[in-house]
């Protein structure tokens, strides 16, 4: 009985969310508007349940005292900061929210991603070996695409434009199919209970 | 034995290509040098929709960025909303991520005092107001549902805006309910919110959908510009700085973009170099082994 209620919800949710799609009856419209709603709170709750995850895991390692734990430490002070002052300050413009969102965090994140650039440097000039053919090939659209995309030359330009279009195009169109068939084959393993591992359990 | 040169090169400290890189990016971003850029088609195309549209239409725009791509999201969202607004469109931005909550109302806030900065020095009697011009509805969960809700009411996933006014009392809502009101949707994002758009907004309402990616997430959206999906498409700060060239905007895109034209040339290099020492070295071992087994 445990594991039956959550598939019939599974199955009469997903059936009624695919049939609300194509049946305009102001009834069945009205119900899945009350759905999306519900759709909304459960993804407000996903947040709630992200918190508890990171200060558990942060947690667990600070009372462990695992090497590194004082960088849990601060990764829980950080978020209890933030919280603070977000809901005692408020989160306008000129807060100390404010100030801390847009002149700590924003910088430090955008610095950790422009680290990338250095790697990818470094990578590049290690591992990018034209060993066969195909990496042959790899590196040519490679060189073609980096230049292409920033020197402003007529010929360039149109090969890029044409290589972005026409074989990457035609690759992304067949990965975005595939992608497409899997979820609804997984969608409908859910919604017919023959998929069941978000039961969780045996 | 005494290495040669190519060698030496194959096993470089990583710090050497750290260095100089860094010094490049220093470099370009010091000296002023002007770049030629060119227009790509996708972009004329997400240009064309914005300028094509009549005065007083309005555009949905969804900043779904976290402050990692701001550097590369942040000037065409500028350029995009600055374009709208100057083009005397209504702009309703809202967000789909809560880390984007502050920065989209910045971004409208720094957008607003530009262009009332630009009418006051132009002596034009024109200003762009909150309310009247643009409204922010905040952030809101639920992604695909929330997109969905905006089909039918938008006073349903919010009642008011960010500031707690409700939408009744913004001048600028009083006839806007759904997609069926708008011009465009203009999406935004480092995440994979742009399909979302099209699956659960473009597809069902058929609303022309404008996108703005980061320049590694590009390449797999013109699947979506060719079948016409996507009306237009903004790739990273390449992308920004085509539309600020189409703007005549002076923007931080391209201002970046010198550093990163020098960045692509430097790491062709490097790929070069890298390859012509390894073929040099390998040919060198081969040629060293014959050698060895050509021995009695």
């Amino acid at each position: 009985m445990r594991r039956q209620i959550p598939l019939v919800i599974a199955l009469v949710a997903g059936l009624f969310g695919a049939l609300s799609y194509v049946i305009m009856d102001p009834v069945i419209q009205g119900l899945r508007e009350q759905m999306l709603a519900w759709l909304r709170l459960l993804s407000a709750f996903a947040i709630g349940l992200g918190i508890a995850s990171f200060l558990r895991n942060h947690g667990m390692k600070m009372i462990r005292q695992v090497p590194g734990w004082a960088f849990n430490a601060v990764a829980i002070a950080s978020f209890l900061v933030m919280a603070v002052v977000g809901l005692f300050g408020g989160i306008d413009e000129g807060t100390l929210f404010r100030r801390l969102f847009d002149y700590l965090q924003a910088p430090m994140e955008a610095t950790m991603f422009s680290l990338l650039a250095f790697f990818i440097a470094s990578a590049a000039f290690r591992a990018f070996r034209a060993r066969s053919k195909e990496a042959t090939l790899l590196l040519g659209a490679a060189v073609i695409i980096m230049l292409g995309r920033v020197i402003d030359v007529d010929w360039l330009s149109k090969v890029t434009e044409w290589v972005l279009e026409i074989p990457n195009g035609a690759a992304q169109r067949g990965i975005v199919i595939g992608v497409g068939l899997g979820i609804i084959a997984t969608a409908l393993k859910i919604v017919l209970g023959i998929e069941r591992s978000y039961l969780g359990g045996e | 034995m005494k290495k040669t040169l190519f060698e030496r090169l194959l096993v470089i400290d990583r710090r050497w290509i750290f260095l100089i890189i860094g010094m490049v990016v220093i470099a370009a971003l010091i000296l002023p040098i002007k770049l030629s850029i060119g227009i790509t088609t996708p972009v004329q195309n997400f240009y064309d929709v914005i300028e094509s549209s009549p005065e007083g239409s309005v555009i949905l725009v969804s900043m779904d960025l976290g402050p990692s791509t701001l550097p590369e999201l942040e000037p065409m969202l500028k350029a995009v909303v600055y374009h709208a607004l100057d083009r005397g469109l209504k702009v309703i931005t809202l967000t789909l991520l809560p880390d984007a909550t502050s920065i989209a109302e910045r971004i409208m806030l720094q957008v607003t005092d530009e262009l009332n900065a630009k009418y006051e020095a132009a002596g034009v009697e024109r200003q762009i107001r909150m309310g009247e011009d643009w409204v922010y509805l905040g952030f809101r969960a639920g992604g695909d549902a929330v997109i969905l809700q905006l089909g039918n009411e938008i006073r349903v996933a919010f009642p008011a805006d960010f500031y707690g006014i409700y939408l009744d009392d913004l001048p600028m809502m009083k006839n806007i309910r759904n997609y069926a009101d708008m011009w465009a949707v203009v999406d935004v994002s480092g995440t994979a919110m742009p399909e979302i758009w099209v699956a659960f907004a473009g597809a069902p309402y058929h609303i022309p959908i404008l996108i703005g990616v980061t320049a590694v997430s590009a390449p797999q959206y013109y699947a979506y510009t060719q079948s016409g999906q996507m009306a237009g498409l903004l790739g990273g700060l390449k992308g920004a700085a085509e539309y600020e060239r189409l703007l005549n905007y002076d923007g931080a895109a391209n201002r970046g973009m010198l550093a990163q034209q020098w960045i692509h040339i430097v790491i062709v290099v490097f790929i070069l170099l890298g390859n012509i020492a390894y073929f040099v070295t390998r040919g060198k071992k081969d040629r060293e082994k014959s050698a060895t087994a050509a021995k009695p």
